[in-house]
């Protein structure tokens, strides 16, 4: 009858074995990754048509008027919904105080849905250019 | 447990896909905006071309789950109305053009597929926040209703409906 004994693995094998380790915590990410992305996508889902347009920039996305903190540094800390409103002169003076007013002041998604549903298209138009000018880009979202 | 709250999460969100939502719009009761667009054989197509028809517009893009679900009963509608004066026009809001065309031909699509990559019917003049977005339009040009979401159009509610406004009622 054979007698077992352990040995110490090899270096190969012990390499090989943080490999397999490095792998198992990265699918385990992955799945937490993929499941806060569908809630992510269900939470766009339900707030689709009750919220607003996504304005995006180098690669980031978010919705106009939402009060995530990542908008408000993209566009309040920044300075460029200023500029953005700067480069719209077809706008009032008083749609685009209001609408930096519920961007970055009392921010309301509401609020904005109202003021983007009481604009002409003239004047939804300007907005559409000026943020693109400012390499802004806008889209929809799935209801 | 986690499990349970995420599958109720995702049923939450699968209710909310399905069921069309009509609000109350300010677009409703008002002229609908003309627009000229390009169709996928870079032709010219004005809304006032088709003067007089009850039309549905529909702003859709190929990336947008629920309006591709909802493209074949629009296209069973217009198959079952066209005859009798109903006017479909789909406006796709894609930057691709070619995938635009796959998919038209794919699905069998035959009513008009218009091109707005640009967004300025969409957004400018349409107002239009999410996808897809239905305006249905009777014959004097005015918007009757808005439909957010995806609706099933060959359903017998929206037969009647449209049954009515062809017959100017």
């Amino acid at each position: 009858m054979k007698r077992l004994t352990l040995e110490r693995p090899s270096d190969g094998a012990i390499v090989k074995l943080r490999k397999n380790l490095f792998l198992i915590k990265s699918v385990a990410l992955s799945h937490c990754r993929t499941v806060v992305l569908n809630l992510t996508w269900i939470i766009f889902i339900i707030s689709g048509c009750s919220s607003t347009f996504l304005v995006s920039k180098d690669g980031k996305g978010y919705f106009f008027g939402s009060k995530s903190d990542a908008i408000y540094r993209m566009l309040c800390d920044s300075g460029d919904l200023r500029k953005i409103l700067k480069d719209a002169t077809k706008i009032k003076e008083d749609t685009k105080d209001a609408i930096y007013q519920a961007n970055c002041v009392n921010r309301s998604g509401e609020k904005v849905k109202e003021i983007y549903a009481a604009m002409t298209p003239e004047e939804r138009k300007d907005l559409r250019n000026a943020f693109k000018l400012n390499g802004y880009d806008i889209n929809h979202m799935p209801c | 447990m986690r499990y349970r709250s995420v599958i109720g999460m995702v049923c939450i969100g699968m209710m909310l896909l399905i069921s069309p939502r009509l609000v109350a719009s300010s677009e409703v009761g008002k002229t609908a905006p003309v627009f000229e667009l390009k169709d996928l054989d870079g032709k010219k197509v004005s809304l006032s071309d088709f003067k007089g028809k009850v039309i549905l517009l529909n702003f859709w893009a190929t990336w947008c789950a629920p309006c591709k679900a909802e493209m074949p009963s629009l296209e069973n509608l217009y198959r079952s109305f066209r005859e009798k004066g109903l006017v479909v026009i789909g406006i796709s809001v894609d930057n691709s053009e070619k995938t635009v065309q796959s998919f038209v031909k794919e699905k069998a699509i035959t009513f008009p597929i218009l091109l707005d990559k640009g967004k300025e019917v969409s957004f400018d003049d349409y107002g239009v926040i999410g996808l897809p977005v239905t305006f249905l339009i009777d014959q004097k040009g005015i918007i009757v209703e808005k439909v957010f979401g995806e609706k099933r159009w060959d359903s017998e509610e929206v037969k009647m409906k449209i049954k009515r406004l062809l017959e100017g009622r």
